[in-house]
């Protein structure tokens, strides 16, 4: 029997670097993204904003801007034929403000023209007056006013009665997180064209499906007759999740109202003003472990900044909710988290989705409990760390695929942690080394709270000459889905995969294969690849039997005989159940684990930390291919970086201040250590060949290990980041101020 | 309203001649007119790299440039990279796993190139430098540097082929001369503003503060390019780069200050673009070039089509963001004396380590006379509404030693006016300020 057999002595395409299949439009510069889509006739599209954070339209007039020459529609909440709603897990979203403007930057309107000029006039002609009502820009403010989008708990033994007990060590803490943009370097953007009764959007885009629920519902239209088609996306790292069915919605408005091809590209300005962002945190924290280091209870309190809208926040605040105390076991367990609504742009979906915020605060209290009880941060995670047997603190007890003990010692080794946690200790320079660790885990997939949106599809195809054609619903945003499911695809064919081509994401090609997010897409897809190519492989082996055929040969005499090379495979994961009352049960089908090890120098004098290298290690299961494996985590632990010592949002009344890449600092190739990537692979057995998910742990832990790094250097400890050279001088000089 | 002019140009080795209008950058011409879409425009303010293609073999941020300044230029951008085979360095960033999500990729791989094709040997150290004005969000840079490092080594790399072009573009957009220029604005002060660089001016314009199509270019005209060494001065033309200062020793020299603040501005597309002429006239009080010509007591030359003024840079500032420059006046150069035994040094700190704007900048020069501070300069940047001249400082350093030094601290922070803004902190600058002027002193007093 050919393929089988072939398999079994060929070395497996999985786990191999092949090249990147998509690499070679991009390198060449071929590779159209939407900007680069020439469409004929197309109107281009802009969008007027509120410049309030909370007002009334008490006036808003399209008359004059309408007969102006070249001003092809201006639209309203009025015009809309469909329903006035993004639709997203609390239809609280509109796509043109409707009386009320919430957050600076809100659509309020929509022109479409022939070319640039016209659409600034018809813009400044739109008459709008407004009736400024009072913003609340403050999370706390929020909360104490009952504006809560979310709450979620998680409720374990019983950690009151553990954290009054007197022979416990208790630490605690308040810690801030910042807003984070996604900075993806091509901004959003979409062209919408008329198709019969309804339009095919094109654009830049992590989730087609919703963008497609977004279109149907604004223009009253089948979901059949919004037909989205992904173009090569400039990356998205969640930015592109829910965010871009607002431009979706608003070209497919145009381009119906004018019976024309119309395109929206936003500028950087308006890009970073307007789209999603990640939520700003607030977590207090208390922890209690014996004087030996073992772990009794935790007691969390968990705040978001949900922005004006619920978008994704129920969402991410789920996922920060049950991985709150980090990949420990805990017996006494109490998480309360809230997202709040306030007048500032709507949060959303960003690479770790509610982990980053919290995980800062858990990794720093144990590192915190490490120093009280003198021990070595390294030595108190291993003695808490979840093994196979182990239950979360949701009571999800682990059965397989459970890495993170190898994960410490092999980032321990690597990074040579217990010499250098030694040898750095105690120096006296003006420019301090110091090194740091940080761990977390992360539930692979949409779990308890994403069941709707778990199963996904795909359509494999097989040429005549032995092609193979396969679509699927999730989408390539630079991580290297196309590649990885390529592999997989060759894997479970037994084809060459160099014959593999994966199709440009377009919903009329597959069902709704949910989103691609949540570390996702290899797990789903790949198990819906698995099982479209068992199908072929049925109607293939009776028909080739032992025959000793190539591929190519097989495939031929399988057309000869009339056998038929397509399938279509779906992949719904294994059932979970959980609790929300008490936040007990599996909240995701399996988790992948991390640890970085974070080295710095801190300069004394002016508070600047210099990160001289990273070691990163990560538990996703079987690697598909390692070099796109490696590319994830030097990517993610580079924006982690960011994320602990440069980026963040200013605001003034609910404006951000720095919109553009010379305000919204992000790492430079100057910025940049020596990461160093270690892939664990403990195989998750319903996995693709046991592969988990890898997209998001490599941002998770960094920004805890940066500033346990810089207490191990300069002492001083930041509870909140980022980790500005302004923060850091501020804590060493209120060290050494005179205490009073 | 834009008009549309001749230009004549070269891309990716093909002749080309054609009417561009006058309110359309390089980048707007290769992407709308030639279809040449491989450099994106991922922010239009040179922050981001992504549109870079060669200019005359420089890396260049194609939306910091505008279509009749490329006139008579050599233009390459990624789709001229391959000739049937690929690139080196396009194979490079395929096998090493460089590429992602691929819209930094074009911009990143002519900037390689660019870098490699002058300096085949290029180090580790020089592939950072040399790609530290393109922003990639997705890879880390790991696999980049890695790609581009390998690639510097193939024996596939061929010298760069110059291709020459004659200019086309009209001289009332285009000046060849000084005369012309200065006619130009005579007659037009009111409605037209010079360009040369544009990596300020074109930036404004994107935010809509100035007018893509009223302005000219400057950077045709000989008489203020260049350096050179007359009577006793260091010249150095408006026209000059930050590139070109970086690496002068004629300008190490006379104002050992000034190439040092040159290398850490923008990255490499900016400084290849950037002059000093534009950064004075921009007036920005964060301005890197601007304190080391306060410790060289430069001299700016202006001129209109009427008279000729020298300014002492000390008072070509009087306000924040304005300089004494009248409307129909140009910056011809800057002429720096030379003095004997003048060492000096500039520091700052920014944001980051590359495309920072200053949080707190500071040169300083000094003659040393029998081991002693004998002539003293020092100026800082960031830390008041203009660029600040330190006297009390400088007196306080005369005498020499570590009470000179910390009297000197004392000073400085007394002597600056920082403010609180995006950036950083006015406690925190006042602070740096005392920290960096120790270390500038100490590393002049080493060196």
């Amino acid at each position: 029997m050919l393929c089988s057999h072939e398999a079994a002595a060929a070395p497996m395409i999985v786990g191999q670097r092949i090249r990147r299949p998509d690499a070679l439009d991009k390198v060449k510069g071929s590779a159209l993204y939407i900007e680069d889509v020439a469409v004929a006739g197309a109107l281009v599209a802009g969008v007027l904003r509120s410049p309030h954070a909370h007002a009334r339209i008490t006036r808003l007039d399209v008359f004059a801007a309408r007969t102006l020459p070249g001003v092809q529609a201006v639209l309203t909440a009025a015009d809309i034929p469909g329903k006035n709603l993004i639709p997203m897990i609390q239809n609280d979203w509109p796509v043109l403000a409707e009386g009320v403007v919430r957050h600076v930057g809100e659509a309020v309107a929509l022109v479409a023209a022939e070319d640039r000029e016209a659409l600034a006039a018809g813009l400044a002609a739109i008459k709008v007056e407004y009736e400024k009502l009072p913003p609340r820009l403050d999370m706390e403010e929020a909360l104490a006013a009952g504006e809560i989008l979310a709450q979620w708990k998680v409720r374990r033994g019983e950690a009151e009665v553990a954290l009054a007990r007197p022979d416990l060590v208790v630490v605690e803490g308040t810690y801030h997180t910042p807003y984070q943009e996604h900075a993806y370097i091509e901004t959003n953007g979409m062209v919408a064209i008329p198709e019969g009764p309804g339009v095919v959007v094109h654009g830049s885009m992590q989730c087609p499906f919703y963008v497609q629920k977004a279109v149907a519902s604004a223009l009253g239209c089948d979901l059949s007759h919004a037909r989205i088609v992904q173009t090569v996306t400039g990356g998205g790292f969640g930015g592109k999740e829910d965010a871009p069915s607002a431009p979706g919605a608003q070209v497919a408005l145009l381009a119906r109202a004018t019976g024309r091809p119309v395109r929206l590209i936003l500028t950087r300005e308006e890009d970073m003003a307007v789209m999603s962002k990640r939520h700003p945190g607030r977590i207090r924290m208390r922890t209690a472990a014996t004087r030996d280091g073992h772990l009794v209870a935790c007691e969390v309190d968990y705040l978001l900044d949900g922005g004006a809208y619920a978008t994704l926040s129920p969402v991410v605040l789920f996922r920060g909710t049950v991985h709150a105390c980090g990949p420990y076991r805990v017996p006494n367990v109490k998480v309360d988290a809230r997202a709040v609504r306030t007048n500032t742009v709507p949060s959303g979906a960003f690479r770790g989705f509610g982990e980053p915020q919290v995980v800062f605060a858990c990794e720093s209290q144990m590192d915190r409990l490490a120093e009280r009880l003198e021990m070595d941060p390294l030595a108190l995670r291993r003695i808490n760390a979840l093994r196979p047997g182990d239950e979360t603190i949701t009571g999800h007890k682990l059965t397989t695929s459970v890495g993170f003990e190898e994960v410490l010692d092999k980032v321990a080794e690597a990074s040579d942690w217990a010499k250098k946690r030694e040898s750095f200790r105690g120096h006296s320079a003006l420019v301090r080394r110091g090194i740091g660790l940080a761990a977390c885990y992360y539930g692979v997939g949409l779990g308890a709270m994403g069941k709707h949106l778990n199963p996904a599809g795909a359509n494999v195809v097989v040429a005549a000459d032995g092609s193979v054609t396969v679509a699927v619903g999730t989408t390539e945003i630079g991580q290297g889905m196309i590649t990885v499911l390529s592999q997989i695809t060759a894997e479970a064919l037994g084809c060459p995969v160099e014959l593999v081509k994966v199709m440009d994401p377009d919903t009329s090609r597959v069902p709704d294969s949910g989103p691609t997010v949540a570390s996702r897409t290899t797990v789903m897809s790949g198990n819906a690849i698995r099982d479209a190519a068992a199908k072929i492989r049925a109607a293939m082996e009776p028909v080739i039997a032992d025959s000793g055929l190539s591929w190519r040969e097989a495939v031929h005499l399988c057309v000869t005989r009339q056998v038929g090379l397509a399938a279509h495979g779906w992949s719904v994961p294994p059932t979970t159940t959980f609790d929300l009352e008490t936040g007990q049960g599996e909240a995701y089908i399996c988790y992948s684990w991390s640890a970085n090890v974070v080295e710095v120098e801190v300069d004394m004098e002016t508070g600047e930390t210099r990160v001289t290298k990273v070691w990163s290690a990560h538990d996703t299961g079987r690697v598909i291919n390692p070099t796109t494996g490696e590319g994830q985590v030097e990517g993610g632990v580079l924006q982690g970086l960011g994320y602990a010592l440069v980026e963040e949002h200013a605001l003034r009344d609910g404006r951000i201040l720095n919109d553009q890449f010379s305000t919204y600092i992000i790492p430079t190739t100057l910025d940049t250590p020596e990461i160093k990537a270690i892939l664990v692979e403990h195989e998750f057995p319903w996995g693709p060949f046991g592969a988990k998910g890898l997209g998001e742990t490599p941002i998770i832990a960094v920004a805890p290990a940066v500033t346990a790094a810089i207490h191990h250097a300069a002492g001083v400890r930041l509870d909140r980041i980022p980790a500005t050279p302004e923060r850091v001088w501020a804590a060493l000089r209120a060290r050494s101020a005179p205490r009073g | 309203m834009a008009e549309l002019v001749d230009v004549a140009l070269s891309v990716n080795r093909k002749a080309i001649r054609r009417k561009v209008r006058t309110d359309q950058r390089l980048l707007d011409v290769l992407r709308e007119d030639l279809r040449l879409t491989g450099a994106k425009e991922g922010c239009g303010k040179g922050e981001c790299g992504a549109c870079t293609v060669l200019v005359d073999g420089h890396a260049v941020d194609s939306c910091l440039m505008m279509a009749y300044q490329a006139d008579g230029a050599a233009i390459e951008t990624i789709e001229g990279l391959s000739d049937g085979a690929l690139h080196p360095l396009q194979e490079s960033f395929i096998d090493q796993g460089g590429v992602q999500c691929g819209i930094c990729i074009p911009g990143m791989i002519m900037a390689a190139k660019a870098l490699v094709d002058e300096r085949p040997e290029a180090t580790a150290e020089d592939v950072r430098q040399g790609l530290a004005g393109n922003l990639c969000r997705c890879t880390g840079y790991t696999k980049i540097l890695t790609a581009v490092a390998r690639a510097a080594t193939s024996p596939r790399l061929t010298k760069p082929r110059r291709f020459m072009i004659a200019a086309a573009a009209p001289r009332y957009f285009r000046p060849r001369s000084l005369e012309e220029a200065l006619e130009i604005l005579a007659a037009r002060a009111e409605e037209m503003r010079p360009l040369a660089g544009g990596t300020d001016i074109l930036v404004k314009a994107k935010d809509g503060t100035e007018n893509r199509a009223a302005l000219f270019d400057l950077t045709g005209v000989p008489e203020i390019k260049g350096i050179e060494e007359k009577d006793g001065h260091v010249w150095i033309g408006a026209a000059t780069t930050h590139t070109e200062m970086m690496r002068s020793a004629l300008v190490a020299s006379a104002a050992p200050a000034l190439p040092l603040a040159c290398a850490v501005i923008g990255g490499p597309q900016i400084r290849n673009r950037g002059t000093l002429g534009g950064n004075l006239a921009n007036a920005s009080p964060a301005a890197d070039t601007v304190p080391p010509l306060f410790v060289a007591d430069a001299i700016v030359e202006v001129a209109s089509v009427s008279a000729r003024r020298d300014v002492p840079i000390l008072e070509f500032f009087p306000g924040p963001r304005q300089s004494v420059l009248a409307r129909d006046e140009l910056i011809l150069g800057v002429r720096v004396p030379k003095r004997a035994g003048v060492r000096g040094t500039f520091l700052r700190l920014g944001q980051r380590q590359a495309q920072a704007i200053s949080k707190v900048s500071i040169a300083v020069a000094i003659i040393f006379r029998d081991g002693r501070p004998d002539w003293v300069r020092v100026a800082l940047g960031a830390v008041a509404p203009t660029v600040l001249r330190a006297r009390e400082t400088e007196k306080a350093l005369m005498g020499g030693g570590w009470d000179a030094l910390q009297r000197a601290k004392d000073a400085v922070r007394a002597e600056v006016r920082p403010i609180d803004d995006l950036r950083s902190t006015a406690d925190y600058r006042r602070e740096m300020a005392a920290v960096l002027l120790e270390r500038a002193v100490r590393r002049v007093a080493e060196a």
